[in-house]
C-alpha cells in the first residue's frame, strides 16, 4: 500500500550494472526511490532486512537465483508486492507461466525510458502517468 | 544439449542487454538535449539504430537455430 507523501521504492534487480544504472536514472527522474541488487540472492537479503519496498523490477534471466524464483520468494513474504518482469524472452516466461498473477506485468527488453516509466506507474497507480 | 545450441541464447541475451543499454542511455541524453540542438538528431539516430537492431534479432535467432540444427 502506497502512503501519500511517502517515498515510492523500487528495487531494480539485474546482473548487468549498466542496465541497473539506466533504470535508476530513468526512475529517479520520475520521482521514485531506487534500490539496486545485482542478483536474486542479494535482493532476497534486502527482503530479509525488511526494507520498505513497493515494486520489484526483476530481470528474469539471472545466474544463481532466477528472476521468477526470486519474485516467488518475495511474493510469499509480501503478497501485495508489485512485480515487473523484464525480459527479452517473453515466450519463455509464458511457457512457464501462461497467466501472470495479480500485481504482475512484464516489459520487453530493451525498453524505452518512456515504456519503463509507464509500466511502473501502471502497476503502482493504475495509470501510465504517475500522479503528481 | 549441444554446446552451439546452449550458447546461442546466451549470445542473444548478451546482445539484447547491450542494445538495452544503448537505447536507455540514448533516451536519457535525448531528455537533456533540446530538439534545436544538432546533437539531438544524432542521438536519435543512435537510438533508432539500436531499436532497429532489436527488430532484426528474431531473424538472427532463427538463423542461429537453423545453423545449430545443421551442425547437429
Amino acid at each position: 500500500m502506497i502512503t501519500e507523501g511517502a517515498p515510492v521504492v523500487v528495487l531494480v534487480v539485474d546482473d548487468e550494472e549498466p542496465i541497473r544504472r539506466a533504470a535508476r536514472r530513468i526512475l529517479e527522474g520520475d520521482g521514485y526511490t531506487v534500490l539496486e541488487a545485482d542478483d536474486g540472492s542479494a535482493a532476497i537479503e534486502r527482503l530479509i532486512d525488511g526494507q520498505p519496498l513497493d515494486l520489484l523490477m526483476a530481470d528474469l534471466n539471472m545466474p544463481i537465483v532466477s528472476g521468477d524464483e526470486m519474485a516467488r520468494r518475495f511474493r510469499q513474504a509480501r503478497p501485495d508486492l508489485k512485480v515487473l518482469y523484464v525480459t527479452g524472452h517473453i515466450d519463455g516466461l509464458m511457457d512457464e507461466r501462461p497467466m501472470l498473477w495479480e500485481h504482475e506485468a512484464f516489459l520487453e527488453k530493451p525498453f524505452t525510458n518512456e515504456s519503463l516509466k509507464e509500466a511502473v506507474s501502471l502497476l503502482l497507480f493504475g495509470s501510465t502517468r504517475r500522479p503528481r | 544439449m549441444p554446446d552451439a545450441e546452449r550458447r546461442e541464447p546466451e549470445a542473444l541475451h548478451a546482445l539484447r542487454n547491450h542494445l538495452a543499454v544503448v537505447v536507455s542511455f540514448a533516451g536519457l541524453l535525448l531528455e537533456d538535449l533540446p530538439e534545436s540542438d544538432p546533437r539531438h538528431g544524432d542521438v536519435l539516430e543512435i537510438q533508432n539504430a539500436a531499436l532497429a537492431a532489436m527488430a532484426v534479432m528474431p531473424r538472427v535467432a532463427a538463423l542461429a537455430q537453423s545453423v545449430n540444427k545443421e551442425i547437429a
